[in-house]
């Protein structure tokens, strides 16, 4: 399967279906995630209506974690086997990944004020999910600094590589340290210590972000793609 | 606990589809340049 990837013709073939069908999944999951977090869940004992900022605070978390983890995957393998579409993923990943972290931090915040009486606050998990966001800034940067591309998108992958350490720091940050934000409610090992009328909207838009960044990162490889085979052409022409 | 939180929430949620909004739009942009340039 892999190697049906690192063909970019095969690959294109594939992403031909899946960035559509991603794209109606997102409409539908975030439709029934906005349907569901704002009209029929309920408000929090403690809490109040702020808790509907959860259905979209955590999704973009997850999000910002997971795209940073596979941009860094896709680094590696780009590093070892110097497999084209694996190079290019980080590149087109890495603007997507920043949004849902900005998305994160803003969200944070805007629910933080109303609770914790702070907009900011310098504990643990903010803090990581703060140096996610400037590595996602600073790995852009660093890859467009680079007159040749693949000096470019070899720094870029060292960096990414350094950064993932960041990653389980973020996770487990609420467990090491004492933080004032709250610890996990999900885990795969235990039941939810959510209730369903507020897990079926925060899933709803953990699906629906999912499946609009699969749709959007489709569309940004085939823009990378597309971009190397006008690069290949004007050098032919030159 | 009470109080109006409708200015965080809508603020929260504006914010959020405003950035999704823009990644989109700026995402079909740059396909859509590569794709005149292609198709040239």
């Amino acid at each position: 399967m892999a190697s049906s990837f690192a063909n970019p013709r095969r690959f294109l073939k594939i992403i031909s279906w899946v960035q559509p069908v991603a794209a109606v999944v997102a409409v539908i999951a975030m439709v029934l995630g906005l349907y569901t977090g704002l009209v029929t869940s309920p408000d929090d004992y403690q809490q109040g209506a702020s808790v509907r900022i959860m259905y979209i605070h955590v999704p973009a978390a997850w999000m910002a974690l997971f795209i940073y983890t596979s941009m860094a995957v896709a680094a590696f393998v780009g590093l070892v086997w110097k497999h084209l579409v694996a190079e290019l993923y980080a590149n087109a990943a890495a603007p997507l990944g920043a949004a849902f972290t900005f998305i994160c931090l803003v969200t944070g915040s805007l629910w933080g004020k109303p609770m914790w009486g702070a907009w900011w606050v310098w504990d643990a998990r903010l803090t990581s999910v703060l140096i996610l966001f400037f590595l996602y800034l600073g790995y852009l940067a660093l890859v467009d600094a680079f007159d040749d591309e693949q000096k470019g998108i070899n720094a870029g992958a060292f960096l990414l590589l350094a950064g993932v350490v960041n990653i389980p720091i973020i996770k487990f940050s609420v467990d090491w340290w004492n933080t004032l934000h709250q610890p996990a409610s999900l885990t795969r090992f235990a039941k939810p210590a959510i209730d369903a009328s507020m897990l079926v909207p925060l899933l709803a838009m953990a699906i629906g972000f999912t499946a609009l960044f699969t749709a959007l990162v489709c569309i940004r490889l085939k823009t990378k793609i597309g971009e190397r085979k006008l690069n290949a052409q004007r050098e032919k022409n030159a | 606990m009470t109080g109006d939180y409708s200015f965080y929430i809508c603020a929260a949620y504006a914010v959020c589809f405003l950035a999704l909004f823009l990644a989109t739009l700026f995402t079909w942009l740059s396909w859509r340049k590569v794709k005149k340039e292609l198709g040239e």
